[in-house]
């Protein structure tokens, strides 16, 4: 899954340290997140979007999003 | 803070508690002598794993039962490989001792566990509970 969350956080020259601790979560799991190796739980992935004054749709972007 | 470093202390605690546990059985077959090898193992295993548990790592916060959500689903992962790897090896301990005619019981017993551990896993965490279909 794609995201933003990287590009977000360089523009506001936020480290991974200190967005992971502001989300509660670990350094590797923001380096994941960003990486797109990891697709946060709906909680974390709203609390990223509430972090960044965003909306989930905004930040994150399913590429291989199936039809229903 | 304090919660932190008690959750850090519980895996070298449990090392502690198994490892006296390995020394009091190698008491009871083989005497004290032998028994203090056992116990050392455990408390060098126990400071290994407090070590480990600070580190700023995956693994490290395993150790230090201080994971995220990612984490604990690698390590659900992985305790779910060691537990088909251990009805693997299970299966395969009982066919060689039923082929050498040695006991059977040890393996049977690990195979037993397992299967209800995991009838006991759907039920606990809710596989029985069928939603009604809604139109």
């Amino acid at each position: 899954m794609q995201n933003r969350v990287r590009e977000e956080r360089t523009q506001r020259g936020i480290s991974q340290a200190e967005i992971a601790a502001a989300l509660g979560v670990s350094r590797q799991t923001v380096i994941s997140i960003e990486s797109g190796r990891y697709s946060p739980s709906l909680p974390l992935a709203f609390r990223i979007a509430r972090f960044f004054d965003s909306t989930v749709d905004k930040m994150f972007d399913p590429e291989d999003e199936v039809d229903p | 803070m304090n919660s932190a470093k008690h959750s850090r202390l519980r895996a070298p605690a449990i090392m502690i508690i198994a490892g006296t546990g390995l020394a009091a059985a190698v008491v009871v077959g083989q005497g004290w002598k032998a028994a203090v090898p056992a116990e050392a193992l455990g408390v060098v295993a126990a400071i290994g794993y407090y070590l480990w548990g600070g580190r700023d790592s995956d693994f490290g916060a395993m150790i230090g039962s201080r994971v995220d959500e990612r984490q604990s689903l690698l390590r659900m992962r992985a305790q779910s490989l060691g537990g088909l790897a251990g009805t693997i090896a299970a299966l395969i301990g009982y066919m060689v001792a039923v082929a050498l005619k040695d006991p059977v019981w040890p393996f049977v017993l690990i195979l037993g566990v397992q299967v209800i551990a995991f009838i006991a896993g759907l039920a606990i965490y809710g596989a029985h509970r069928d939603a009604p279909r809604t139109e």
